[in-house]
């Protein structure tokens, strides 16, 4: 009986990528559920985690600091007796979690994958507050593009993080099980013999000489929590760096309303753009995470930019709802109820030519899904969302993230941080800078990766005084367009049933058009193409809205092969500010797809 | 190097008084500038040249005048910086050793984030309400960027195009220099190396044809960061650069006043009217010493016109200049000169280049728009950049701030308007004007009373206190009087004893006059307002004299400092006797006392010794009555005794 119940929970994050291995994935609600039921202790978990992070470090290169294995044990071991006495702090209370390590942890390095920051030394920002508060254990710090800037997880200090994603299914078809249990006891034991998935080596010439990108920024917290030595991680994304490795990853990156998580410790990339989120192995580990993380009333105000979302896990409680999901095969009648008087939009505008054939299938594989619960799915005209705009919000995009990031990174003048050079002549001509400029110059150069030197650069150029009118302001106006256009869109009532507005409640897009790109050793794929995956990110930052990226099983696996192109997409669905929980409960549908 | 010759005084003045010295001064003054002879008039704003001159007089020709734009920021006195909760030097736990102050967002540590202090704001609206400014119920914040070592962002967080007030003015007070100095009763010539930086203001219109009050245009006056401190250390023939943050993140308000501003003299007085607004109010400590109060100006000279054509002016056509529309015709090109922290600096530095821009005009070769600093050591400016090494500043929104909006959360009441009702105080020149003309006191002593808020309250509980008193004792004495004592009593007697102790306890230091003020800090005064009252109640209603009300104020001030002066004057016997028969019993007897039988013989020859023997016997009296006699009572006493014992002496 206690199995059947544990399955059940279990099921909750089900996640199927392959035909021929049917199982689970460990989830947040999961492990709550073994530790309420001591089958598992926080610490045997966290000792598991730590294990997986260190064994596959050198292959994937998630972590930029693992934390010693003592001090996460020593955290461990306060949820262990928290959890024996059953007082749990909160649901994350003992379940390991990692963070990008452009969010600041007291005593640990804050580097942004810079050598700039090499030495800088964190506190506790509003994200490790309320993570420390809720008992979560933290693994370790995530690799990713410096300061943000890259999609690609290429651009690190430390090198490539890789993407796991191909030799974890191929593990899947070789080895009966990689990452997926079968059930509850065979997790219980793996965990507890410390059984490690087996993944193939990545020198096994027969998946990929070369590696693939996980997507970025938020590349090694996509990376943690694909390989399972994190159960959720935090994550930061300015124009999708967390919605595009969970989409190349196979997993869900949650981006809620721009401020609904403070940015208060966070190295700044571009200030109106930067927002705090998740990546999960389900979109209900996603709402527990974010519900610890949102802003709430009764704290202080930690940063000018804060905003407040309501709960958003308030519907995983809701038996009744999961019931449903879990028997929709059995029940479809009644399934329909959770989406009903929901309306989804297909904007027209991002519905473009270079869309490949498989995120088409998958995108109408979700529309169905999305009706078969409920929703009205309708097309929004291109006069109410306009390709040309759409088209304009990415060199608009580009023109605001640099101008700030140029801003951002300015106090790095080599006097408080960034070691020191010894390189006379690394610029080939500074004949006219004085002693302090030469150093600052020297330093910059030095300690910035070429990605964020360019962009710094470009930010410099468009905020002159002669460029800031034609460039900076026509970005603005740009970003204050598509927001308005957004806005048209969405139902303006929140009285749901509203028969004379058109508007939607929520919107349905791709959240990339391309397979994740080969990282090549010699360079990085051309900056267009990975440009063209921003396109359907970068809108949606711009507003300021909440979004959420989900997997999809795309249709060329079903034929059980092990190809990993298209074997999963990302959809997106956003809403307008502050629709999180109408998100999750949409997200949360089309993870149920089979 | 061109020197210029300084003058603080008018020509006029300078000629009548010491003609032929003046002269030499010239002569040796200026070396290669001799060739113009030119002269800088502080108070009128005018360049002129000597046409000719023998021993007796000279001929002299107004030829430019000076236009200055001066731009102030004022460092708020609120504890805590203008995003950060690091504390200031107005905060308790402020601690001045170098970077132990700065918070990590003053260091601009990665990841910190601004929000904005509340209380920076509400001073700033009072200042700019007292300013007589529009405030903008929304203003922006912007970022200038600039590289410098103590900038730690590499940007200042400012308000360029959307400031928090706008379009605002000055009634500014005369600056006059200092009295010049006595030295052994002859009066000494002041010379451009004593002139020191006390300041004073005019306190009637009498000085030549200046009016006391002239207004200036306040163009904005937006909020923003200031930055930390550099300090070169050279040793061993290398110069090292230290910098300390604790002043990093502070809060400035930046005053822009409009270009109406044509002597060095009128702009000292904007800047000390504006200090003295500023303390009055609260919101600046004014410290110019200390760096609260700097001073950016702009300085450009105009032909006088008539002349316009006649030089090559290097004319003023910068488009982007927002006050273009206030310049002269034919101004030369702006000269900005950078940090001024004394009254002194802005005097001598608006003279120096008033000379050196007018001397560059006649030799057909203007100055071009520049900034320099002043060298307070050699007197002169010193250039720092000209107009094409101008930094692009790159003014950006601020995204880590949204717009500035004067809503409940900021101001903490309704409205901007119920904001300032409880919040703006009675400003000086209102209160001067009710002191002098419902109380009657003399402006003099209503200037020092409205120096301070705090002496005003002093001043009006002093006041009720007496009144209060003699109400009490049913005595009726008209409000102006009681106000005028009271003022009296407190600008001359009690403010001497503060300022004789802070002297003694400080040693000698004018500073504390000229920039902290604090002779008039009722926090120095061991006497309350309510002790004060009190004693002036006794003078007035003749218990005591003036002579012993000093004498209590003395104890008051130095021993006793909580009895209240009735109770002081009786544990020392000092009580005025105004009874006439009982002055007339002291005197008699003392007149009739055997010592004294040789002086009233003396009385009784009449003549030259009538004089004399009265004088002797009124010190014996008020000696025999304890110094408690009333005396022009007694001396009336004395008179009738004398003419009933001597009649028909006097």
């Amino acid at each position: 009986k206690t199995k059947h119940k544990l399955n059940s929970e279990a099921n909750n994050g089900t996640m199927v990528l392959n035909n021929t291995t049917t199982g689970s994935r460990l989830t947040i609600p999961l492990a709550e559920a073994l530790f309420s039921k001591n089958y598992l202790t926080p610490s045997q978990l966290a000792k598991y985690c730590f294990a997986i992070a260190e064994k596959y470090q050198p292959q994937f290169n998630a972590f930029s600091d693992i934390f010693p294995l003592e001090e996460i044990l020593a955290a461990a071991a306060e949820s262990d007796d928290r959890r024996r006495n059953n007082q749990p702090l909160s649901c994350l209370d003992g379940i390991p979690l990692s963070i990008k390590c452009n969010i600041s942890v007291k005593g640990k390095n804050l580097s942004a994958s810079s050598n700039m920051l090499n030495d800088v030394v964190g506190y506790d920002s509003s994200v490790a507050e309320r993570l420390k508060e809720s008992g979560a254990i933290l693994i370790g710090l995530t690799n990713m593009d410096e300061f943000g800037m890259g999609s690609l997880g290429n651009n690190c200090n430390t090198g490539n993080t890789i993407n796991p994603l191909p030799y974890i299914i191929a593990s899947r078809s070789q080895h009966n099980y990689g990452d997926i249990f079968l059930d509850h006891d065979d997790l219980i034991k793996r965990i507890q013999s410390l059984t490690l998935p087996q993944f193939i080596d990545a020198n096994d010439s027969s998946i990929y000489s070369e590696g693939l990108s996980p997507g970025g920024s938020s590349s090694g917290s996509a990376v943690s929590v694909a390989l399972g030595s994190s159960l959720a991680s935090i994550g930061t994304d300015t124009g999708g760096s967390i919605r595009l490795p969970a989409a190349f990853c196979g997993l869900v990156g949650m981006k809620p309303t721009y401020g609904a998580i403070s940015r208060r410790g966070v190295v700044s990339y571009a200030s109106s753009l930067d927002t705090v989120g998740i990546i999960s192995n389900s979109t209900k580990c996603a709402s527990l995470v974010l519900d610890i993380l949102r802003n709430k009333p009764e704290h202080a105000l930690q940063d000018a930019t804060s905003c407040y979302i309501g709960p958003v896990s308030d519907w995983t409680k809701s038996d009744e709802h999961e019931d449903k999901l879990d028997d929709d095969d059995d029940d479809e009648e009644e399934s329909k109820k959770i989406l009903d008087n929901i309306r989804v939009g297909i904007p027209a505008a991002f519905s473009i030519e270079e869309c490949p054939a498989e995120i088409q299938h998958a995108w109408n594989l979700v529309i169905n899904q999305l009706e078969k619960f409920g929703a009205t799915v309708k097309i929004i005209p291109e006069t109410t969302i306009s390709p040309s705009c759409v088209k304009m919000t990415l060199p608009a995009y580009y023109v605001l993230s640099c101008s700030e990031a140029s801003s951002n990174l300015a106090r790095y003048d080599g006097i408080r941080f960034g070691s020191s050079v010894d390189h006379p002549n690394i610029l080939p001509d500074d004949g006219n800078l004085n002693y302090r400029e030469k150093n600052t110059a020297r330093i910059r150069s030095k300690n910035f990766g070429s990605e964020v030197q360019r962009r710094i650069l470009a930010g410099t150029a468009v905020l002159s005084s002669d460029r800031f009118h034609t460039y900076y302001e026509s970005a603005a106006a740009v970003r204050a367009q598509i927001t308005k256009e957004f806005n048209d869109a969405f139902r303006i009532s929140k009285e749901r049933g509203g028969d004379d507005d058109e508007g939607v409640d929520l919107m349905l897009i791709p959240t990339a058009l391309t397979n994740p790109p080969t990282l090549s050793q010699n360079g990085s794929p051309g900056n267009t193409e990975a440009f063209l995956n921003d396109v359907m990110t970068i809108p949606i930052s711009l507003s300021g809205l909440p979004s959420i990226s989900v997997p999809v099983r795309s249709n060329n696996l079903s034929s059980g092969g092990t190809d990993y192109k298209h074997s999963v997409v990302g959809m997106q669905i956003f809403g307008p500010r502050l629709s999180e929980e109408t998100i999750m409960r949409a997200a949360h549908a089309v993870e149920s797809l089979k | 190097m061109i020197r210029f010759v300084c003058s603080s005084l008018t020509i006029k003045k300078r000629l009548s008084t010491n003609k032929s010295s003046y002269f030499n001064h010239i002569r040796k003054k200026t070396s290669s500038a001799t060739e113009y002879n030119l002269v800088y008039n502080r108070d009128s704003g005018i360049v002129s040249k000597l046409i000719s001159h023998d021993d007796t007089s000279a001929q002299w020709k107004p030829l430019f005048r000076s236009v200055i734009g001066i731009e102030i920021h004022a460092q708020l006195k609120v504890p805590t910086k203008l995003f950060s909760s690091g504390p200031t030097k107005h905060h308790s736990s402020y601690k001045s050793e170098a970077n132990s102050s700065a918070s990590l967002h003053d260091i601009a540590y990665p990841g910190t984030l601004p929000l904005l202090s509340r209380s920076s704001v509400r001073n700033a609206v009072i200042s700019a309400t007292a300013l007589n400014c529009t405030i903008q119920e929304t203003s922006r914040f912007e970022r200038k960027h600039y590289n410098y070592p103590d900038l730690p962002f590499g940007y200042q967080v400012t308000q360029q195009r959307w400031p928090l007030a706008k379009e605002g003015r000055l009634i500014c007070r005369r600056y006059i220099p200092p009295p010049l100095k006595k030295s052994k009763g002859k009066r000494s010539r002041r010379t451009k190396e004593k002139m020191d930086d006390s300041s004073s203001i005019i306190t009637n219109a009498t000085n030549d044809d200046l009016s006391t009050f002239f207004e200036v245009g306040i163009d904005r006056i937006q909020l923003e960061q200031d930055t930390g401190k550099t300090t070169a250390v050279s040793s061993d023939g290398s110069t090292r650069y230290l910098i300390d943050f604790n002043r990093a993140g502070s809060t400035l308000i930046e005053i822009v006043f409009k270009p109406q501003i044509y002597a060095a003299h009128e702009a000292a007085s904007v800047v000390s009217t504006l200090q003295s607004l500023l303390r009055y109010l609260g919101t600046c400590d004014g410290k110019m010493e200390e760096g609260s109060l700097r001073c950016d100006l702009n300085v450009s000279v105009c032909p006088i016109s008539g002349d316009v054509d006649n030089y090559v002016s290097g004319r003023d056509d910068d488009i982007d200049n927002p006050f273009h529309a206030y310049l002269p015709k034919g101004i030369g090109q702006r000269v900005e000169v950078k940090n001024l922290n004394s009254l002194k600096q802005i005097i001598h530095s608006t003279e120096y280049e008033a000379l050196r821009q007018s001397t560059f005009m006649l030799n057909g070769h203007p100055t071009k728009r520049e900034t320099r600093t002043f060298d307070p050591k050699s007197g002169r400016t010193i250039k720092i950049r000209d107009k094409d090494g101008a930094v692009d500043y790159r003014f950006m929104p601020e995204p880590d701030l949204p717009p500035l909006r004067l809503d409940k959360h900021i101001l903490g009441t309704n409205t901007l308007q119920e904001f300032l009702d409880e919040n703006l105080p009675e400003l000086p020149e209102q209160a001067i004007r009710r002191l002098m003309n419902n109380n009657g006191i003399s402006e003099a002593s209503a200037l020092i009373i409205t120096s301070d808020r705090s002496l005003i309250k002093f001043f009006e509980d002093a006041v009720s206190t007496c009144i209060h008193e003699l109400e009490q004792r049913d005595k009726v004495v008209d409000q102006k009087v009681i106000s005028t004592a009271i003022a009296n009593w407190l600008c001359n007697d009690l403010l001497a004893l503060s300022k004789e102790s802070i002297e003694k306890e400080k040693g000698s230091n004018r500073e504390h006059d000229n920039e902290g003020n604090s002779y008039y800090l009722v926090e120095n005064f061991n006497v309350d307002a309510l002790r004060l009252g009190c004693l002036v109640s006794l003078v007035l209603d003749q218990t005591v004299s003036t002579t012993q009300a000093k004498k209590l104020l003395s104890v008051m001030y130095h021993k006793d400092k909580e009895s209240l002066p009735l109770d002081i004057a009786e544990r020392n016997g000092w009580r005025l006797i105004t009874d006439m028969e009982t002055l007339k019993f002291i005197c008699q007897k003392v007149i009739f006392d055997a010592k004294n039988e040789k002086q009233l013989q003396q009385y009784k020859m009449g003549g030259k010794h009538v004089q004399k023997m009265t004088k002797y016997f009124t010190g014996k009296i008020m000696a025999e009555s304890g110094g408690n006699a009333h005396p022009e009572l007694m001396a009336n006493a004395l008179r009738e005794v004398l003419d009933e014992v001597a009649p028909g002496v006097v």
